[in-house]
């Protein structure tokens, strides 16, 4: 027994490092450019960001996996290869990735944002919030962690907290296009409470709008700025009694 | 008289400036927008920097995104290594995507006052002016290029159709013969053709490049073939007879192939080297 012992340690640590190799895999990895002096990870990173904007987040992945070959220690490659996973389904695999980017930094404003992405599409709107309002609590400044955060509680109808978040990203960023894009979606948001306050108010669900549907309004409210036509908002004028 | 001369002379100052500035072959000088914001690994080296911004760049490359793999380049150029050469190579590769041929010889320049010997650099500037019908510099430029290094194939091919394009068909052929025999492709195919090879032997491994120079002596052969069908389809109008209809076809067949297919002054037969990574 005691001569077994040994070889059945070989054999466990050989098993290990096949494993460990399986997962460091950089069989994959797209080669270097030529005379590239700096090192390898951050080239990987650049192209699985590159991938990552044109949401082919297969080859993202592989990239991130690239730059964490090379560089295991850099935690964001975790936390962007964390939301190529959660684009592609692997719950497990992200929440793993999205841990190891925060074990190797707790301050990782980029973990938290993503994570809270990853949560947020997994229905943990709770959890989501914990992460956004985080990031908000370590920079005050970000804007991303305000609109993510805007669109958890729009997603659980709370527009008025989503729209103190978007003012507050707009303040902040006011050259910046995304939040205006998400603010016009929450104004679009209480434009279809207020139509349907109005129906349920006529009594009649089926009651025609006055200045017709919402999508109609909408065409007709962008004609009125481009054109200087009147006609949406006299059609909402009311006769005296 | 005083006012005549006067007049005179401004008018003669006028038009040497005019005549001065028509003699000027300096190219001008492309406007240079603002830099663009780089934020990546801001702080840090600036091989770390330029590493990332190359990926980046190249990634956009490979998806055909022009106009962001410019700007990520450009990162590098503008704002980061105004030294580093690959983003050179590579933002001239994208310019010449783009078909921004201006910008495109101007980052080629670059690449080659920072290489000198880069034989890509030299082959891909050398593209852009053919693409631009300067076929004078583009000659010149694959000359240099293949006095770099004589077996650099891109060259040659390259080389080879500015030949034809200029109806100089002897050359053509001579150039692309002498590197057959260099590239020793013709004994390939001797192996391929051995009645005596095995059924189930291996492919034999060979530069796809040097297999293109049989198709390329083809084309210049077929080019020089419808020159000497045209002068003869000229002579017999001269005479007025009708040309004999066989050879006529024959003309109309090869023109027709030259207007399409083996169009060689359209670009697509020229090889840029697009080698940005190992």
């Amino acid at each position: 027994m005691r001569r077994l012992y040994p070889w059945l340690m070989v054999c466990l640590l050989l098993l290990g490092a096949g494993g460990l190799s399986a997962q460091t895999n950089t069989g994959d990895c797209p080669p270097l450019p030529l005379g590239l002096t700096g090192d390898a990870y951050t080239y990987y990173v650049g192209v699985g960001d590159a991938y990552a904007a044109r949401n082919q987040s297969t080859l993202a992945l592989t990239a991130y996996t690239c730059a964490i070959d090379a560089q295991p220690d850099y935690a964001p490659a975790y936390a962007r290869r964390g939301l190529a996973q959660t684009v592609l389904g692997d719950a497990d695999a992200a929440i793993a990735d999205f841990n190891r980017a925060l074990d190797l930094d707790e301050t990782l404003l980029e973990g938290y944002i993503n994570r809270g992405i990853f949560y947020t599409r997994a229905g943990n709107y709770a959890l989501a919030i914990g992460d956004f309002t985080l990031v908000v609590s370590l920079d005050p400044q970000n804007t991303l962690g305000l609109q993510n955060r805007a669109m958890v509680h729009a997603i659980e109808g709370n527009f008025d907290l989503a729209l103190a978040d978007l003012d507050q990203a707009i303040n902040l960023a006011p050259d910046d296009p995304a939040p205006y894009a998400a603010r016009a979606a929450i104004y679009s948001a209480y434009a279809l409470q207020d139509y349907q306050r109005f129906l349920d108010a006529s009594g009649d669900q089926k009651a025609s709008l006055p200045a017709g549907t919402p999508g109609e309004v909408l065409a007709a409210v962008d004609n009125s700025i481009r054109s200087g036509s009147v006609d949406v908002w006299i059609a909402l004028l009311r006769a005296g009694q | 008289m005083v006012k005549k001369s006067l007049f005179i002379l401004v008018i003669s100052l006028l038009i040497g400036v005019g005549a001065l500035s028509a003699q000027d072959a300096t190219p001008t000088p492309i406007p240079l927008p603002p830099p663009p914001v780089c934020p990546a690994f801001e702080g840090q080296s600036a091989d770390i920097r330029a590493g990332y911004y190359m990926g980046e760049g190249i990634a956009y490359l490979n998806t055909n995104q022009l106009s962001s793999a410019e700007r990520s380049f450009t990162c590098i150029i503008r704002v980061i290594d105004p030294a580093y050469f690959p983003a050179y190579m590579a933002r001239g590769l994208t310019y010449t995507r783009l078909r921004d041929f201006a910008r495109a010889q101007q980052d080629y320049n670059q690449a080659i006052q920072r290489q000198p010997d880069s034989v890509a650099a030299v082959n891909n500037r050398g593209v852009v002016f053919a693409l631009q019908f300067d076929y004078e510099r583009a000659a010149r430029d694959f000359e240099s290029a293949l006095e770099l290094d004589s077996g650099y194939l891109r060259a040659v091919n390259n080389r080879a159709i500015i030949y034809t394009l200029l109806g100089d068909y002897d050359a053509a052929i001579t150039l692309l013969e002498e590197r057959v025999q260099s590239t020793q492709i013709s004994g390939v195919l001797e192996q391929y053709r051995d009645p005596e090879r095995a059924s189930d032997a291996g492919p034999i491994l060979f530069d796809p490049l040097a297999g293109r120079l049989y198709a390329l002596l083809g084309i210049v052969y077929s080019a020089r073939s419808l020159d000497k069908y045209q002068d003869y389809i000229e002579l017999e109008s001269y005479a007025n007879r009708f040309p004999d209809e066989r050879i006529s076809a024959a003309s109309g067949a090869l023109e027709s192939r030259f207007t399409f297919e083996l169009r060689l002054d359209d670009g697509s037969w020229l090889l840029l080297d697009e080698a940005l990574t190992e």
